[in-house]
């Protein structure tokens, strides 16, 4: 089924992409895009990134017309933020026999994020939305699981979920990136899937300072599991089913970004229990961490649908309103308790 | 290009037997002998061993027979319970050794299911005689000119001004784009539906903009009306039956529209299943017949090598009355089944040749005209087609067709990845009803009266609205003249987003524009759907018929400006 003698495009270099561009070349050969010249002559120079090998399966290119040209199937990974921008610039070289599976995990806005009051579904867009817009491409999918990417680059064992409402889009993703440490599921909901993966951002910034304030693991539990909580209805919000925030992307991503320090928004959370400033801590870090931006979104969110969401807004707050996260944290411990796994009872009451 | 058109343009393929229709119908054996081996073929492709296919074959009898008991109508041929039967007995007299393994060659399950076929396409099936269709033609001219010339008309008060059917039924669309990639392309034509009136006004439109005849699919209990009966059958016209609902049957019915649109047959159906019940614009399709169109599409392509092959194009088109005759029983309908469940009852108001024929004439004595719009071609995913006849996607992009079909360089059948496209395709025929709806004087005084009189009761539900006297929903004419003319402004600035089109009138001053739409709204309705009470408020005597009428102005999300 597969065709093999095409690449398959990777668009996007930074540690994520770089995980994927090497599952990918294990079973095919890979082009790769990098934005900057001299990051490429790198890539190319010292034949690894961090340490690691690169794939001698994988190619360079920095020119997005050749992925266009060369690869039948694309998998962008770019931040969200730069993500619209990227599409645009690709869009002329792609048509409708094209196949993007993209693993971006942010919203695209169409308000600026520095003044802006409340914000609705219709400001935002997941990124495969920001594709079928922006382009030819009708076949459209994303990759979003528990994935963090030095344990990839380790060679570790895991496993992702790919969605598309088309099962071809599945299949080949999965027949693609599937390799004995690495499993693929296959899921239809795409966009419960895309949700599921930026939401569980910014629960692992809180997560990774409440650990940085050493209260425990059963208060990290109970962190992430009212985060869990807060995902879905902010989901259901903006029109999602439960089901996919229990997958691969939302309960498997939450497990791994919540317990890691590896992962660049737990960081984040970290860091601000130690008592820096979030401006200092973006200012500082190399790549994006992309909870920082959807904790604006989703704050905005909440407010605009009115959803109870104590998690984001004691975050906001810290991180632009000057709260010590101290007592941030403690407001959310006593946060007063209702129904335990009222989302899960709700959601059954509603199919009867 | 928008052009409107007030006569009837000439046949943009002259030789009728060199239309498809004829052809199909001329070569029928080899039509059905086709449709009955994709059937077989689809069916095969689901089910492979002999004991699934018996099984299926239980199901199609079981369902029949309970057709047969439940739903007989005394139009059914008188065989039907001894060829049933027959199937019966045929199915017992199976040995077991018969139902093990894949479907053998000689399978006496399969020769069951062929006999099943051919009786189903025997009753299916359409004719086209282009003498049948040239004397429909004429005397559907000579009819409807009579009614509106012919002088005792004069005597009808209301007859203020005699128009002319090009001034009452006003069709606006790329006509001349659709007349000329017609002769090369099959056109598929998917309209709106809110009245019975709406087939004989689209074989009418299809006739005037000069297309060959299309092939449509009737109610098999419309054949039982004898005129109509002896006008369909033979004018393309194939018979479907609503309450077969078994897998064969289904299949066969879809295969039947698929094989005529490969073999280059116009088509036409109303994507929405039934008419509209609420007034409202359609918001869901009926997928398994527009999925045909895709599957026809993926084969006309797959059989052409080169970039040659026939195109289907599908054409939505919005068909806007000032008011709409069975509206009482509709919306009636759609409240209880709405409120409480109902089962919705088949309205049985279009029964008999009489009745059909004083219902023409109902519409066409009231001094009320028609709009059609023809809305842009697509192609089968949903794009628009430039002059040229290419598919331009959503970013004015030429794209080649054949790709969409193609998945990693090769090009595969994917009834899955179809099934999507369908929804595309239904997302994109459901804008351009909305885009091309065309806005009257009456859609936007009920719409505006609704609301005003509704917002007067914010906390009451829909249903205890209308329950309420008529005089305690009054409104005073200044407030509701405000609010038309606030509303109109809203359409406009849509209309100049190209989100709606407007009729002529409302460009009329606010206060004309509310007598025109007054004086057009509901002639028919024997309660005042709305009007001036005689102390000068508004006031409406049917707020269902209200309700029904502003649904045509929903969906635009203007409410909170009334």
């Amino acid at each position: 089924m597969f065709d093999n003698s095409k690449k398959i495009g990777v668009i996007g270099a930074g540690s994520f992409g770089m995980a994927i561009a090497n599952l990918l070349a294990e079973k095919n050969r890979v082009l790769l895009f990098a934005r900057t010249p001299e990051k490429l002559a790198k890539f190319e120079a010292d034949k690894s990134s961090k340490n690691q090998a690169i794939h001698e399966n994988i190619f360079f290119c920095s020119s997005l017309k050749e992925i266009g040209e060369q690869c039948d199937l694309i998998f962008p990974v770019v931040p969200s933020a730069r993500f619209r921008e990227m599409i645009i610039n690709l869009s002329p070289f792609l048509h409708p026999g094209h196949v993007l599976i993209h693993a971006t995990k942010g919203f695209d806005i169409d308000v600026d994020l520095s003044n802006f009051y409340s914000i609705s579904r219709s400001n935002i867009k997941t990124m495969s939305e920001v594709i079928r817009e922006e382009t030819s491409v009708v076949r459209i999918g994303c990759l979003a699981g528990p994935n963090l990417a030095n344990e990839i680059r380790e060679g570790k064992p895991a496993a992702t979920v790919i969605a598309s409402k088309f099962d071809e889009v599945i299949e080949l993703g999965q027949k693609s990136i599937r390799s004995v440490r690495f499993q693929a599921y296959g899921s239809n909901d795409i966009f419960g899937i895309e949700l599921a993966g930026v939401l569980k951002n910014y629960i692992a910034i809180a997560t990774g300072a409440i650990t940085g304030l050493n209260l425990g693991e059963n208060a990290r539990a109970l962190l992430i599991t009212r985060g869990m909580a807060e995902m879905i209805y902010i989901g259901r919000a903006l029109g999602a089913t439960s089901e996919a925030f229990l997958g691969m992307a939302g309960i498997g991503d939450l497990i791994a970004t919540c317990s890691s320090p590896s992962s660049r928004n737990f960081s984040v959370g970290l860091r601000l229990s130690k008592g820096e400033k979030i401006t200092e801590i973006i200012k500082s870090m190399n790549e994006v961490a992309e909870g920082v931006r959807t904790i604006q979104i989703v704050k905005a969110l909440s407010e605009y649908y009115q959803i109870t969401a104590p998690i984001v807004h004691v975050m906001y707050r810290v991180m632009y309103e000057n709260l010590p996260l101290e007592k941030g944290i403690k407001f959310l411990m006593r946060y007063p308790a209702s129904i335990d796994a009222e989302y899960i009872i709700n959601a059954n009451a509603n199919r009867q | 290009m928008q052009e409107i058109i007030r006569t009837t343009l000439s046949p943009i393929i002259p030789d009728i037997t060199e239309w498809p229709i004829y052809k199909l119908s001329h070569d029928k054996e080899a039509f059905l002998a086709e449709i009955k081996e994709l059937t077989i073929q689809k069916i095969r492709s689901k089910i492979q061993t002999e004991k699934e296919l018996n099984d299926m074959l239980g199901k199609v009898l079981y369902s029949e027979r309970v057709r047969l008991t439940q739903k007989a109508w005394k139009a059914d041929p008188s065989d039907e319970r001894e060829f049933w039967s027959s199937i019966k007995n045929e199915l017992l007299n199976i040995e077991t050794i018969d139902l093990q393994g894949d479907i053998s060659v000689d399978s006496p399950n399969l020769k069951i299911v062929h006999q099943i076929i051919d009786r189903y396409l025997a009753e299916i099936v359409g004719n086209f005689k282009p003498a049948m269709y040239n004397f429909a033609r004429k005397t559907i001219n000579v009819l409807v000119s009579k009614i509106l010339n012919a002088s005792p008309i004069n005597k009808f008060r209301f007859w203020k001004t005699q128009k002319t059917i090009g001034e009452k039924l006003i069709i606006s669309g790329e006509i001349e784009k659709i007349r000329r990639l017609g002769k090369e392309a099959t056109i598929v034509l998917v309209p709106t539906h809110f009245s019975n009136l709406d087939s004989i006004i689209m074989g009418y439109i299809i006739d005037r903009i000069g297309l060959p005849a299309v092939t449509y699919g009737a109610g098999l209990n419309l054949f039982s009306i004898k005129l109509l009966s002896y006008f369909m059958s033979n004018l393309g016209a194939f018979k479907v039956d609503r309450r077969k609902k078994n897998s064969i049957y289904l299949e066969l019915i879809k295969n039947y529209s698929t094989v005529s649109l490969q073999r280059g047959a116009n088509g036409l159906f109303f994507p929405g299943g039934t008419r509209s019940r609420s007034g409202n614009l359609e918001k869901n399709l009926k997928l398994g017949l527009l999925g045909t169109t895709i599957e026809a599409q993926r084969n006309l392509i797959e059989r052409q090598s080169d970039r040659t092959f026939r195109k289907i194009y599908i054409l939505p088109v919005v068909l806007n009355y000032h008011f709409v005759l069975e509206a009482s029983g509709l919306i009636e309908d759609y409240l209880k089944s709405t409120g409480k469940d109902k089962y919705i009852r088949e309205n049985d108001s279009f029964s008999t040749s009489y009745k059909i024929i004083k219902f023409i004439a109902n519409f066409l004595f009231a001094n009320s005209e028609m709009v059609i719009s023809l809305g842009p071609l697509l192609d089968v995913i949903g794009n628009n087609i430039d002059e040229d006849g290419s598919s331009v996607d959503h970013l004015g992009r030429k794209v080649e067709l054949k790709e969409y079909f193609t998945f990693n360089g090769s090009f595969k059948t994917n009834i899955q990845r179809e099934n999507e496209y369908t929804r595309m395709l239904e997302k994109s025929i459901i804008e351009k009803f909305h885009s091309h709806n065309t806005l009257l004087s009456t859609d936007l005084i009920a719409y505006v009266g609704f609301v005003k009189m509704k917002n007067i009761f914010p906390h009451l539900d829909l249903y205890a609205f209308l329950r309420l006297p008529e005089e305690d929903t009054e409104i005073p004419y200044d407030e509701f003249e405000k609010a038309v003319e606030k509303i109109k402004e809203k359409f406009i600035e849509l209309n100049k987003n190209g989100k709606i089109l407007l009729s002529e009138e409302i460009k009329l001053p606010t206060k004309q524009l509310i007598e025109h739409g007054l004086a057009n709204m509901g002639v028919y309705h024997s309660k005042s759907v709305l009007k001036i009470s005689e102390n000068g408020n508004m006031i409406s005597e049917d707020k269902k018929l209200l309700f029904y009428y502003h649904n045509r102005g929903d969906g635009y999300q203007l409410e909170k400006y009334v």
